[in-house]
């Protein structure tokens, strides 16, 4: 059974705490899917979130989307890697028979997912980790995860904080052509050079903008738009890696820390879907942070390990590049989705939509964070 | 409760049944005797850090702390220029008040599987604000008292192996 993203849609990107409710933004945003999907809503049964998204409850959304039955639902803990994950847990549901039209939703308070991003949660025993072992000797958070592989990446393969240059200054660029850009003005290099660093080789001008925003996509096994052409789900994967005992934060205290879930996942959907890395034509990679853009630029296979750097000095970031990434400015520059919003900007690309429009694009990789648990998709632009 | 076996010396046992916050207690009890301690399985002798409910190679809950050694090797750091937390970083109280500070994943050189996570410290015993450790860089394992608690720190040195 082929298996389509039949819609999508949004609320914002936009600044934080500029944005509506959230409970107002995540039914925008699943009105908007269904409308984009040719459904009414009332025919949606089955419901996939995020695990972190506090915005509206399943429940809720059913009751508001005026849906006939709620036949399915369930919330993805894998933080920034649930986004693909979502739509493979949407797949398993279609085909299984459990929901016939599934909406994959997350939508993100800027104000609250920063509250959230510094806090332990006892109800998500994975973070515990950092409050027990790794915060009494000064761990900081996400920065600290990623600091520590970039390091070891760095120890590895020369890679500098001018190789995390580009990434930025390209994001802002993808970001500026669609639109859209969120982020704080970048300097030229060596004044970016001269910035204080606060943890790891990072400076605020290499994390993530905050935004409000939600995002929806409709998973189903029909796409009953009037579009001539579609977006089907070619594959979908998960892993926590080579090292299933190490997950997010403990992640660089395994041995293999540079061999990444997202590689193990990356693998998994080329092989499944028949596809070699050449035939992708442009990506969504996580980005949270520069470094962690540039190392999955690796961990896709899309580029030799160590190549990244080059490969971005090289502007082939953006549509015109070697390897055009994130063309709507990804997390970076456009506002923090938690990786989903990449999902809706691969499926405008497929469809010859998007504003900052990557030429002919047939085939998209969509990949989470390398700390896992993690997902990926590729997707495939289709005639209908 | 130190006994010492051809590999290891075992600090004490690591009671799984307390569950992952027990454990966490024990850990910091096990600290408190100035050596750092990685969890071993009594079973099949693999080593883990941070600590699981069942051992990673054979799922036993026969575990117990053992002694990490006085060495290790630098694998990778992170510096913390911060004073305070801001929006996207917890700054620990206890260390950030008088930054920077730098943490250091450590691979004790009795265990290649495992990685630990250190505070950077000088020779004696403060906190290291200013040298950064290089890859591979030989380093000092122990613990030392940080806001109360002890916690496991290395200092650069000694840089020849004296086996």
């Amino acid at each position: 059974m082929n298996v389509y993203v039949a819609g999508v849609g949004e609320s914002g990107p936009v600044a934080r705490g500029k944005g509506p409710a959230a409970e107002t933004m995540a039914l925008r945003a699943a009105f908007d899917a269904c409308r984009d999907a040719g459904i009414e809503p009332a025919k949606v049964d089955g419901i996939v979130r995020y695990s972190h998204d506090g915005a509206i409850s399943a429940m809720s959304l059913a009751a508001n989307l005026g849906m006939e039955e709620l036949s399915f639902a369930v919330d993805v803990p894998h933080a920034g890697g649930s986004g693909a994950a979502l739509l493979d847990v949407a797949i398993a549901a279609v085909r299984s028979g459990a929901a016939r039209t599934v909406l994959c939703t997350r939508t993100v308070v800027a104000e609250e997912w920063l509250r959230q991003l510094v806090a332990p949660d006892p109800l998500r025993p994975f973070y515990l980790d950092a409050p027990n072992y790794l915060r009494p000797v000064g761990w900081t958070g996400y920065l600290h995860l990623f600091g520590l592989l970039y390091q070891e990446h760095a120890n590895r393969y020369g890679t500098t904080r001018a190789d995390l240059y580009p990434v930025a200054e390209q994001m802002r660029q993808n970001a500026k052509s669609s639109l859209l850009d969120l982020a704080d003005p970048l300097p030229a290099l060596d004044d970016y050079l001269a910035l204080p660093t606060t943890v790891g080789p990072f400076t605020p001008l290499d994390e993530f903008v905050p935004a409000d925003l939600s995002c929806a996509v409709i998973v189903s096994a029909h796409d009953r738009s009037d579009r001539s052409v579609g977006v089907e789900i070619v594959a979908t994967a998960q892993s926590q890696g080579p090292e299933p005992m190490s997950w997010f934060d403990s992640r660089p205290l395994s041995p293999d820390a540079l061999d990444s879930p997202s590689r193990a996942v990356a693998d998994k959907l080329f092989a499944s879907a028949g596809l070699v890395r050449g035939d992708i034509d442009v990506v969504g990679l996580y980005d949270c942070t520069t470094f962690t853009l540039l190392f999955l630029l690796e961990e896709s296979g899309l580029v030799e390990r160590g190549g990244a750097a080059e490969l971005a000095r090289l502007d082939g970031l953006l549509p015109h590049g070697a390897c055009p990434t994130n063309p709507h400015g990804g997390d970076l520059a456009a506002g923090y989705s938690h990786g989903f919003r990449h999902i809706l900007e691969m499926v405008r690309q497929l469809r010859w939509t998007a504003v900052n429009q990557v030429s002919a694009a047939e085939h998209a990789l969509v990949l989470g964070p390398p700390a896992g648990p993690t997902s990926g998709a590729i997707l495939r632009r289709v005639a209908l | 409760m130190n006994e010492t076996t051809a590999e290891v010396t075992v600090l004490g046992l690591c009671d799984a049944e307390k569950g992952t916050a027990g454990m966490a207690a024990q850990y910091g009890e096990i600290l408190a005797g100035g050596r750092a301690v990685l969890q071993g399985c009594a079973r099949c002798g693999a080593a883990a850090f941070p600590p699981r409910l069942r051992c990673r190679s054979c799922s036993s809950d026969d575990l117990q702390w053992w002694d990490a050694g006085d060495t290790a090797k630098v694998t990778s750091w992170a510096r913390v220029a911060l004073n305070g937390p801001t929006e996207t970083a917890s700054v620990p109280r206890r260390v950030g008040k008088d930054g920077p500070y730098t943490t250091v994943v450590v691979q004790p050189e009795s265990f290649a599987d495992v990685r630990l996570l250190c505070l950077l410290v000088t020779a004696d015993g403060g906190i290291e604000h200013d040298a950064v450790p290089t890859s591979n860089d030989r380093v000092t394992v122990r613990t030392a008292s940080l806001g109360g608690s002890m916690v496991p720190v290395c200092s650069l040195g000694p840089n020849e192996d004296p086996r």
